[in-house]
């Protein structure tokens, strides 16, 4: 499912930063996403981008932070949001910053 | 016929329906629980919405749960079947399609017995209404066997192509009886002496 819309193209991501506590119930989404991002596949996409796990135990909501390459953050909180939303929030904010090479290319 | 009360579904629809974020901007909502028994006797949560905030340089997205509005108590909580709970075991019959359209799928199907927690016997009453609602036309959704004959309450028993109309009843020594109703509601409340009569 995840895995089916392609995957994620970071060119424009400068750094991901995923905090959850792996013992929390509401976590799942955090994870899979983590799942994808931290992929072969995403990674090959962009080397320079990096991303950094935070395991925590402290009952803290899970939140994932990215940062991109203009300065733009990005903040999730994922324990009342689905894989597929952060996937696809992830992927439009990625499209839309590169968006004139990527679709001038693809024309 | 009798008094039914309009029981609220309360937005926690009985199939889940999952959409993506369309857009930047746009609240969405999605539903929490994607299988939850009819009235909420499961404990539910409301509607789940998408909330995504901007200050300045940081975009903040998360997940807000509405609060469920109040819903009116049902006079007999303490009961597993949704029927029971609302003291309506005998009292409804095929034509209280408010009732009935409740426990339907969109297509006109029965829902499970599992997902609207339903008793057997309810449960095969209410399958037996909603097919003779279906049958005399009362229900909006159609389904494909059955075509809108809206006359003819005797169609309801039987399937509507298998048996034609008895244009001449006949007189008392030779009637030609129809079969209006079915015997599944033989415990429904009467206000006569007289026994519940199939044979019309």
């Amino acid at each position: 499912m995840a895995a089916s819309r392609g995957a994620v193209v970071l060119k424009t991501v400068k750094k991901i930063i995923v905090q959850f506590c792996p013992f929390e119930s509401n976590v799942r989404s955090t994870r899979e996403f983590l799942i994808v991002v931290g992929s072969e596949k995403a990674r090959a996409t962009n080397m320079n981008c990096e991303v950094i796990t935070e395991v925590k135990h402290d009952r803290s909501e899970p939140t994932i932070d990215i940062t991109f390459l203009d300065g733009e953050r990005l903040l999730m909180k994922g324990s009342k949001l689905t894989t597929q939303e952060l996937l696809s929030a992830l992927q439009t904010r990625c499209s839309a910053k590169d968006p004139q090479a990527k679709a001038g290319d693809k024309k | 016929m009798a008094a039914r009360c309009v029981l609220q579904s309360a937005g926690t629809a009985l199939r889940s329906v999952q959409s993506d974020l369309s857009s930047k901007g746009l609240l969405q909502r999605t539903l929490g629980l994607s299988q939850l028994t009819f009235l909420g006797s499961a404990p539910c949560r409301g509607l789940r919405q998408v909330v995504e905030k901007k200050d300045g340089k940081t975009t903040v997205i998360e997940g807000v749960i509405e609060p469920t509005s109040e819903r009116p108590q049902p006079p007999n909580p303490t009961a597993s079947c949704p029927i029971y709970r609302w003291n309506l075991q005998n009292k409804y019959n095929y034509t209280d399609v408010l009732l009935l359209s409740q426990f339907i799928r969109s297509d006109g199907g029965m829902l499970p017995r599992r997902i609207t927690g339903l008793c057997a016997q309810e449960h095969t009453k209410i399958a037996v209404c909603v097919q003779m609602a279906h049958r005399a036309g009362e229900l909006d959704h159609p389904r494909n066997k059955y075509c809108l004959l809206r006359c003819y309450r005797y169609l309801t028993r039987y399937s509507v192509n298998s048996v034609k109309p008895i244009y001449k009843t006949g007189l008392k020594w030779c009637k030609k009886r129809m079969t209006v109703g079915h015997p599944a509601l033989k415990n429904n409340i009467r206000y006569s002496p007289k026994p519940l009569y199939i044979k019309h």
